[in-house]
C-alpha cells in the first residue's frame, strides 16, 4: 500500500462553519424540503423526528442542536445527510452541504483543542485544503452513548 | 469467498445437527422406556452416522470421534441384542448432552481445547464396544436394511431399469478381503448406481471381510452384470437376485424391510426447510405491500368521486378491491408460513423432566395436550426459557415427594402437563401440576419480610393479587438455592420475557391441589388492524384490540361525559370513572381543544379516555420499530406512550400509540397529565 493514501470526505456548512464526513460512512443525501418528518414527541430535544426511508422508520437527529451550536432557520439549502454506522442507519441534518473533497490521509492533523466550538470528542481530525480548514467528523463517536449522556449534560 | 461458503456451511451443519440431537435424544429416551428395539438403535445409528459424517467433513474432530463411538456401541446393540443396560444410556444421555456441548462451541467458533471428559467418555464407549467381543462373529446381521419408502422409490425405477441385490461370499480369498470388495464395488460402480451396501460404507472398510452384498440400479441385464463381477474375482460365489425376490422374500433373507418408526420422516417428505431469514424478507415485502394497498383504497376514494365518464379510471376501480383482496389472503398465508406448532418446544421437555426427577428424587409424569396449536415462531422461540423456568419450578417447589404424596392421599406419581389453545386472538400455554399448590399466607409474609408491600396492603390483598406478588422483582420464596430453581432467575424474569411480547402472566392455585400458570400470548405481532387519529396535525395509530368504543365530544355533550374530580378530569363510560388524557399534553404538544374524540381503550382492565382531535378511520398497519436508535435499551431510550411506527398511505411515518405505556407513565407521574391552567 502506497503511504499517502487518499480519503474522500463529504463536506458541508453547520453554523458558518465547514465540516466533513468520510465517504464511505454516508448512505445518501437527501432535500429536507422532499421527505416528511414525522415529529416524535417527548424524544430528546435533538431528535428532529422519524423518516420512511424505503420502507424503514430511521430518525433524524439536528447536528446543530446536537452539537448545542446556533441554530440555523431550515430553508431550501438544507439537506439530510443519512449516514450508515454499524448497520444502523440515521439521518443528520445539517445547514448546507459542499460537495466532495479528496485529500491525503497525511493533511488530517490530530484535532488541536481550541479549533472548533464543538466537543473535540466529536472530532477526528482537522484536513488542511487551500488554507482553508474542515473539521473532520467521528460518526462512530457522535453516535456513541458515552457520549451521548456527556451530550444531554451539556444541553442542560 | 471461501469464509462466506465456509459459514454457509457451518450453517447448514448446526441446523441439521440440531435435528439430528434431536432424534437421537428421543430415541435414547425410547430406549430407556421401551428396552431395546431394533428400529430405534437403527434411525439412532442412523443420525450418530450422518453428524459423524457432516463434522468430519467440517473438521470438529471431537464432535466426529466421539459420534463414532457411539456407533460403534449402537452396532454393538444391533448385533448383540440383550446386552443394553442403564450405563450404556446414562453414557449415551451423557455424550448427547456433550455433543450439545461441542455444537456450540463451534456455533460460537470457540477453539477445540483438550476435553478430558472427552477422552474418559470415549473410554467407556470403547470398554462397551469390547466387551464379550468373542461372540461377535455368531450375531453378525448381514442384511441391507430398507425403508417402505425407499422400496417404493426402488420399484419405481426397477419399471424402466433393473434392480439387483448381490452378494458376495468370500470364501478362497482370505487376505485382503476388503480390496475385493473395494474393487468389486468400483467395478460395478461403472455399470449402474449402487445404492446401498452391507456393510455401509463399503468402500472405506478396511481389514476382513468375508460377506458383503450391495444394491444396485442398472440398465444392464442380470448376465452382463454377472460377467463383470466374474471378471473381477475369479472362484468366489455370488448370488444376483432382483427386486422381486428381495419383495417376496426370495432374496435369501439379505434384504429386508423396515417399518419406519420415526413418523418425522413421514412429515418431512412434503415439507421443506427455509432460512428464516428468507421468510422475514417475504413478511417485509408482504407488508410493504399491504401499505400500498391501502395507498390505493385511499387513492381510489379520490377517482372514484370525479370519473364517472372515464372507462379506464372505472376499470381501475374495479381492479383495486381485487388487489385488496389478494394483498390480504397473501399476507395471512405469509404469516402462516411463520407459524410453528408449539409441540415443536414441548418435545424438548421430556429429558429436562426426567433429569429434574432425578435430581431431586421426585417421581413426575409429563403430559401434553395442543401440540399443534400454532404461534409465531419469533414468539415460540422467546417463551420457551420461561417454560423451562416454570416447569423446573413446578416440579422444585410443587411436586411433593413420592413419600409426602402417599401420605396425602395422592399417586405417588407426580403430573406436570404442559397444554395449549387458543382463545379468540390470544394462544395460551399453560403449566400445571398437580403438587403443592401455592401458600398465600407464606407469600404475604414473605413479602412484609422483602418490604414489597405494607402490613396495611397485605391485610387488603386478596389471594389472587397475594399470588401475582411472586413475579415480583426481588421475591422467591424457595428457603434454599438450588441447581433448580434458585439460579438468580425468578418469576420476574418470566413476566418481564412475556410482557415483552405483549402477553401476560396469570396464576391460579390451589394449596394441596396443585397450581396453573398460564401464559397469554398475542397471536401474531406483525401486522394489526388499527384506528387512525388526528392530533395537531399528526396521525398517530392505535391498535384496535386496546379500544372499546370511541365517543364525539362537542360543546353540547361535553358536561355531560367529561366531569372534573378533584382537580382530574375523569369520563363516566358505562358506569366506570375513567381518567381522562388528552394527548397534546401528554405528549407535550400544547394547549387541548374542547371539541374532538374520546377514544376509550384499556388493557388488563385498566382504562383510559383519550382525547383527540379528529378519528380518520379504520386501517391495517404494518408494526415497525422506531428504527436502531429509540425504544428500549437503545441510544436515545423509549419514548413514553409510544411502541412503534407505521408508514401509511401516503409514504409519511405515523407512531403508533401504547395504551399500556400512557397508563404506565400516567400512573406514575399523574402530575405531568393533569390538565395545566391555561385556560381554554
Amino acid at each position: 500500500m502506497a503511504k499517502n493514501q487518499q480519503i474522500q470526505l463529504v463536506t458541508f456548512q453547520l453554523s458558518g462553519e465547514k465540516y466533513g464526513i468520510d465517504i464511505l460512512k454516508v448512505h445518501e443525501i437527501k432535500r429536507l424540503k422532499e421527505i416528511g418528518i414525522t415529529h416524535v414527541p417527548r424524544a430528546p430535544e435533538f431528535v428532529e423526528g422519524v423518516i420512511n426511508l424505503r420502507g424503514a422508520v430511521i430518525p433524524i437527529i439536528d447536528l446543530g442542536k446536537r452539537f448545542v451550536l446556533e441554530n440555523k432557520k431550515a430553508d431550501k439549502e438544507t439537506r439530510i445527510i443519512v449516514v450508515k454506522q454499524e448497520d444502523k442507519y440515521i439521518g443528520l441534518t445539517v445547514d448546507r452541504v459542499n460537495g466532495v473533497l479528496t485529500v491525503e490521509e497525511e493533511v488530517i492533523d490530530e484535532p488541536p483543542r481550541e479549533i472548533s466550538q464543538i466537543n473535540s470528542f466529536f472530532i477526528s481530525g482537522i484536513a488542511r485544503y487551500n488554507e482553508r480548514l474542515v473539521i473532520v467528523l467521528d460518526i462512530g463517536n457522535i453516535l456513541s452513548p458515552r457520549e451521548d449522556e456527556a451530550l444531554s449534560k451539556i444541553a442542560r | 469467498m471461501e469464509n462466506i461458503d465456509f459459514e454457509k456451511f457451518k450453517k447448514l451443519f448446526l441446523q441439521e445437527a440440531d435435528e439430528q440431537l434431536e432424534i437421537m435424544e428421543k430415541a435414547v429416551m425410547q430406549l430407556e422406556e421401551n428396552g431395546e428395539e431394533r428400529e430405534i438403535i437403527d434411525e439412532f445409528f442412523r443420525m450418530a452416522h450422518s453428524l459423524k459424517g457432516s463434522a468430519g467433513s467440517m473438521g470438529y474432530t471431537a464432535i466426529a470421534n466421539l459420534t463414532h463411538e457411539m456407533e460403534n456401541v449402537l452396532d454393538k446393540l444391533r448385533n448383540s441384542p440383550g446386552i443394553l443396560s442403564d450405563d450404556i444410556i446414562d453414557l449415551l444421555f451423557i455424550s448427547l448432552d456433550t455433543l450439545k456441548h461441542l455444537r456450540e462451541i463451534v456455533e460460537k467458533d470457540l477453539p477445540e481445547t483438550e476435553n478430558p471428559e472427552i477422552d474418559h467418555l470415549l473410554q467407556r464407549f470403547r470398554e462397551i464396544t469390547s466387551r464379550g467381543d468373542e461372540k461377535k462373529a455368531a450375531a453378525v446381521d448381514k442384511k441391507i436394511y430398507l425403508t417402505s419408502q425407499e422400496l417404493k422409490n426402488l420399484k419405481k425405477k426397477n419399471e424402466e431399469k433393473n434392480v439387483f441385490l448381490i452378494s458376495f461370499e468370500l470364501i478362497h480369498q482370505q487376505e485382503m478381503q476388503s480390496m475385493v470388495a473395494f474393487l468389486v464395488f468400483n467395478n460395478l460402480k461403472e455399470e449402474g448406481q449402487i445404492i446401498k451396501t452391507y456393510p455401509p460404507h463399503l468402500d472405506e472398510v478396511e481389514g476382513d471381510l468375508p460377506f458383503f452384498s450391495m444394491l444396485i440400479c442398472t440398465e444392464k441385464q442380470k448376465e452382463e452384470i454377472s460377467r463383470v463381477i466374474e471378471e473381477s474375482l475369479d472362484r468366489e460365489e455370488f448370488k444376483i437376485h432382483s427386486l422381486e425376490d428381495i419383495e417376496n422374500g426370495k432374496a435369501g433373507g439379505y434384504c429386508q424391510e423396515v417399518k419406519e418408526s420415526f413418523s418425522r420422516r413421514d412429515e418431512s417428505r412434503d415439507s421443506i426447510r427455509v432460512d428464516i431469514d428468507k421468510v422475514d424478507q417475504l413478511m417485509k415485502l408482504v407488508g410493504e405491500l399491504v401499505i400500498d394497498k391501502e395507498r390505493l383504497l385511499e387513492i381510489s376514494k379520490g377517482i372514484k368521486a370525479n370519473s364517472r365518464d372515464n372507462p379506464e379510471a372505472q376499470a381501475l376501480l374495479q381492479t383495486i378491491p381485487h388487489v385488496d383482496f389478494i394483498a390480504t389472503e397473501l399476507h395471512e398465508a405469509v404469516m402462516d408460513i411463520r407459524m410453528y406448532p408449539v409441540g415443536s418446544i414441548f418435545k424438548r421437555f421430556p429429558r429436562l423432566i426426567r433429569d429434574i426427577s432425578r435430581q431431586t428424587g421426585k417421581d413426575v409424569k409429563l403430559e401434553f395436550s395442543g401440540e399443534d396449536t400454532e404461534l409465531d415462531r419469533t414468539i415460540l422461540q422467546e417463551v420457551f426459557d420461561p417454560l423451562v423456568h416454570l416447569v423446573r419450578n413446578a416440579i422444585d417447589h410443587g411436586i411433593e415427594t413420592p413419600a409426602q404424596r402417599e401420605a396425602k392421599g395422592k399417586t405417588s406419581r407426580g403430573l406436570v402437563a404442559l397444554n395449549a389453545w387458543q382463545e379468540e386472538n390470544n394462544i395460551i400455554i399453560e403449566v400445571r401440576d398437580d403438587g403443592a399448590g401455592i401458600d398465600s399466607e407464606k407469600i404475604k409474609s414473605r413479602a412484609l419480610e422483602k418490604g414489597l408491600i405494607t402490613e396495611k396492603k397485605g391485610e387488603e390483598m386478596d389471594r389472587e393479587s397475594l399470588l401475582e406478588l411472586i413475579m415480583e422483582p426481588g421475591f422467591s420464596t424457595s428457603e434454599t438455592v438450588n441447581d433448580l430453581s434458585g439460579r438468580g432467575v425468578g418469576m420476574d424474569v418470566v413476566r418481564t420475557n412475556i410482557e415483552n411480547l405483549d402477553g401476560e402472566v396469570e396464576i391460579t392455585s390451589q394449596p394441596g391441589v396443585g397450581t396453573s400458570i398460564k401464559i397469554v400470548l398475542p397471536l401474531t405481532l406483525a401486522i394489526v388492524q388499527a384506528l387512525m387519529v388526528r392530533e395537531k396535525g399528526n396521525d398517530y395509530a392505535i391498535p384496535l384490540s386496546a379500544i372499546f368504543e370511541t365517543i364525539a365530544v362537542n360543546n353540547n355533550n361535553r358536561g355531560e361525559v367529561i366531569k372534573t374530580v378533584k382537580s382530574r378530569e375523569v369520563v363516566i363510560w358505562r358506569e366506570q370513572v375513567i381518567p381522562l388524557i388528552r394527548l397534546s399534553e401528554f405528549f407535550q404538544l400544547g394547549n387541548s381543544h374542547e371539541e374532538g374524540f374520546l377514544i376509550i381503550g384499556g388493557v388488563k382492565g385498566r382504562m383510559v379516555a383519550i382525547m383527540v382531535e379528529g378519528v380518520i378511520g379504520e386501517q391495517e398497519i404494518v408494526v415497525k420499530s422506531l428504527g436502531d436508535f429509540m425504544g428500549k435499551d437503545k441510544l436515545f431510550g423509549e419514548i413514553p406512550g409510544i411502541s412503534g411506527a407505521t408508514i401509511k398511505g401516503n409514504g409519511k411515518v405515523a407512531l403508533i400509540l401504547d395504551i399500556q405505556g400512557i397508563l404506565k407513565s400516567f400512573k406514575k407521574g399523574g402530575e405531568s397529565v393533569e390538565r395545566q391552567s391555561t385556560g381554554c
